[in-house]
């Protein structure tokens, strides 16, 4: 089964609902123009070939370039942290997931997540990015991202980060 | 020559309730001789500039900074994050 970037005329919207009506609401109403303005990427998990189209989408996630600034940072800590303009923090942000709930309970979530980090790993290794952070929609939302590797990000709650560095050569 | 201004040629519909809906009248006539639309899409679009300023660029204050570099460049090992990267895909959804 392909993940690809979410393209309207493929894959079916209208169709999509994970039972977060944020999580829905935001597929149905924003991702598609938030990928045209360059403003985010979604992907979404679909049936394999032969299928119908606009087909059925299996879950989604989207990535968002985010950026923090310390006008206070020094040389030590840019090196350390090898971001490549002094006082800016690239990061990349977890902005979506969601699996229909059709296909929920099999592990997909789980896969959409392994793929979402693999793809944001390989971005912040290879053009810089210090971190893949989330803010889960809700606490069921938190288990999950902590059970599968996040940590909470002091005094940033309720974000949640995995450092770049701790997933290296995944 | 100055180039024209963009054309506001966009719908957005939102649901209010008649009080709100006579709030915004009033403020429109005195912020926008009563253009309700002008007004609210010009607050509005402020507004969303702002949320997308503060929610897309986020500061490091001198409150949160030990921590956040502390967070950001701790190695210790994270077995959950090695465990997911080792678990295959469930059966079925093979990607």
């Amino acid at each position: 089964m392909p993940i690809e970037p979410l393209d309207t005329a493929l894959h079916d919207r209208a169709r999509f609902q994970c039972g977060v009506e944020v999580v829905d609401r935001y597929f149905q109403a924003v991702a598609r123009r938030a990928a045209d303005n360059f403003v985010a990427q979604t992907y979404v998990l679909v049936p394999a070939h032969p299928r119908d189209e606009p087909c059925e989408v299996i879950g989604y996630y989207t990535l968002v370039p985010y950026i923090y600034r310390d006008v206070e940072m020094d040389e030590a800590t840019a090196r350390a942290l090898k971001v490549k303009s002094l006082g800016s923090i690239p990061m990349v942000l977890l902005g979506q997931l969601g699996v229909s709930m059709a296909h929920q309970g099999k592990g997909v979530g789980t896969a959409l997540l392994r793929d979402a980090l693999r793809r944001s790993l390989y971005v912040a290794l290879s053009i810089g990015g210090v971190a893949v952070v989330t803010d889960p929609v809700n606490d069921g939302a938190a288990d999950f991202y902590i059970k599968h590797g996040f940590r909470p990000f002091p005094k940033q709650e309720p974000r949640l980060l995995i450092p770049t560095r701790a997933g290296a050569g995944r | 020559m100055p180039s024209a201004l963009p054309r506001r040629d966009r719908r957005l519909e939102i649901r209010l309730t008649a009080d709100e809906r006579a709030l915004l009248e009033h403020a429109a006539i005195l912020r926008t001789s009563g253009d309700l639309s002008r007004m609210v899409s010009t607050i509005v679009v402020d507004a969303a500039r702002a949320i997308i300023r503060e929610h897309e660029i986020a500061e490091v204050t001198d409150e949160v900074r030990k921590d956040f570099y502390a967070a950001l460049l701790d190695t210790s090992d994270n077995p959950a994050l090695a465990a997911l990267f080792a678990k295959p895909n469930p059966q079925g959804y093979d990607f």
